[in-house]
């Protein structure tokens, strides 16, 4: 039976609010000390879990390769606890099946997936003159179904800069059939790649998330077909299709290699913040389990004050 | 320093990491069980002891266990 000293308002609403926001199920019943430990326990521990795993360590998966199950679904469950996040999380793992579903259904040749117009860092090879290295700049195109429904093409051109001020136009082409296209899908996935090759050269690592892999030929630009080269790096990718977005094998691998045993904390920092929740949430559905809290009978030093002077009476 | 903090003072080590961990289970627990305020703290306090303890007395067996590899 619940102590009518606690007031619960409206439980359900409570329950809903301390779901979404920890603590906030709580603040809407005016507990405000209770509202205080829930949000900063449990989202300290959270943010915290989440630092320690650069941002990737919560996200839904759901998917089978080659007969294999590949799931992330039972650390989810745990994470879920917190509306917040397993929400969002929800919406950008839907978001990707759908944008998956979109790029490899029948479409007709031609048809625009994409239009970019976007900021490029990285390298390029120019057989003809010879040169390559570092280059920074603007690409612009469109990214097309391909010829018979197959594959991706992508026609566009760059405009940039050398480090040295040197001015570098392009015209590009690339098909994902002949190999000459390589880009990272819109919203993170699994089949998104990690920029082994960059990150040699670049020295700094580069993930599946804020950045997407751009590759494609350097071409002539009447004939649009004399292979002249090669432009590679990466594109930005919006915070909207990266963030909670589920993670590439790759991407994981390159995590775990890096932060070691600090993801594995960030994990279990994010799954436990999301279980203590759930006590959260019962609370403000059904009050504290034990009591008010002033109950003599569940204090052990008052049970051992009141007997303290009857039991040398009995001996 | 003893053998037990010197294993402690290890750098990277991630045991220092369970200790907030252990104290916001214990406020959060605590406080699902009860609504009086002083109470929470104390009954949290006690808990995050226990957990503590718990830990340590684990990390002293398995030193021990330790020595002679």
């Amino acid at each position: 039976m619940i102590d009518p000293r606690v007031k619960l308002k409206n439980p359900i609403i409570a329950a809903i609010l301390a779901y979404l926001v920890p603590g906030l199920g709580h603040l809407y019943q005016g507990r405000n000390v209770k509202a205080a430990i829930y949000f900063f326990c449990i989202m300290g521990i959270f943010t915290w879990g989440c630092s320690l795993g650069e941002a990737k360590a919560v996200y839904l998966r759901w998917d089978s390769a080659q007969g294999q199950p590949k799931t992330r679904t039972a650390g989810f469950i745990a994470q879920a606890g917190i509306g917040m996040v397993a929400i969002p999380a929800y919406v950008q793992f839907n978001r990707y099946v759908s944008q998956f579903e979109k790029e490899n259904s029948n479409q007709t040749s031609g048809a625009v997936l994409e239009t970019i117009d976007a900021d490029f860092t990285g390298m390029f090879h120019h057989k003809g003159t010879g040169e390559h290295g570092p280059v920074t700049g603007r690409i612009t195109g469109q990214r097309v179904v391909g010829q018979y429904g197959y594959g991706h093409e992508f026609t566009g051109s760059f405009v940039g800069k050398t480090p040295e001020g040197r001015d570098v136009k392009a015209t590009l082409n690339g098909s994902t059939n002949a190999g000459s296209l390589k880009l990272g899908p819109i919203v993170t996935g699994l089949d998104d790649v990690t920029l082994t090759e960059l990150t040699l050269k670049r020295q700094t690592p580069h993930y599946s998330g804020s950045e997407r892999r751009f590759y494609a030929r350097i071409v002539d630009e009447e004939s649009r077909i004399q292979d002249l080269g090669v432009l590679e790096g990466t594109i930005p990718r919006s915070s909207t299709n990266h963030v909670l977005a589920p993670l590439s094998d790759e991407a994981m691998q390159h995590l775990h290699g890096r932060l070691g045993k600090y993801y594995e904390l960030a994990l279990v920092y994010t799954w436990i913040a999301g279980l203590l929740n759930v006590l959260a949430i019962w609370d403000a559905l059904q009050g504290p389990a034990y009591g008010y809290g002033d109950e003599k009978h569940d204090e052990p030093e008052a049970e051992k004050k009141d007997a303290a002077p009857t039991a040398p009476a009995a001996a | 320093m003893t053998p037990v903090m010197t294993l402690l003072a290890v750098e990277g080590t991630t045991s220092w990491y369970l200790i907030p961990l252990a104290g916001a289970i214990s406020l959060v627990y605590s406080a699902s069980r009860f609504e009086m305020t002083d109470r929470v703290l104390r009954r949290a306090g006690r808990l995050f002891v226990t957990i503590v303890g718990f830990m340590l007395l684990v990390l002293a067996v398995l030193w021990g266990l330790s020595i002679a590899l």
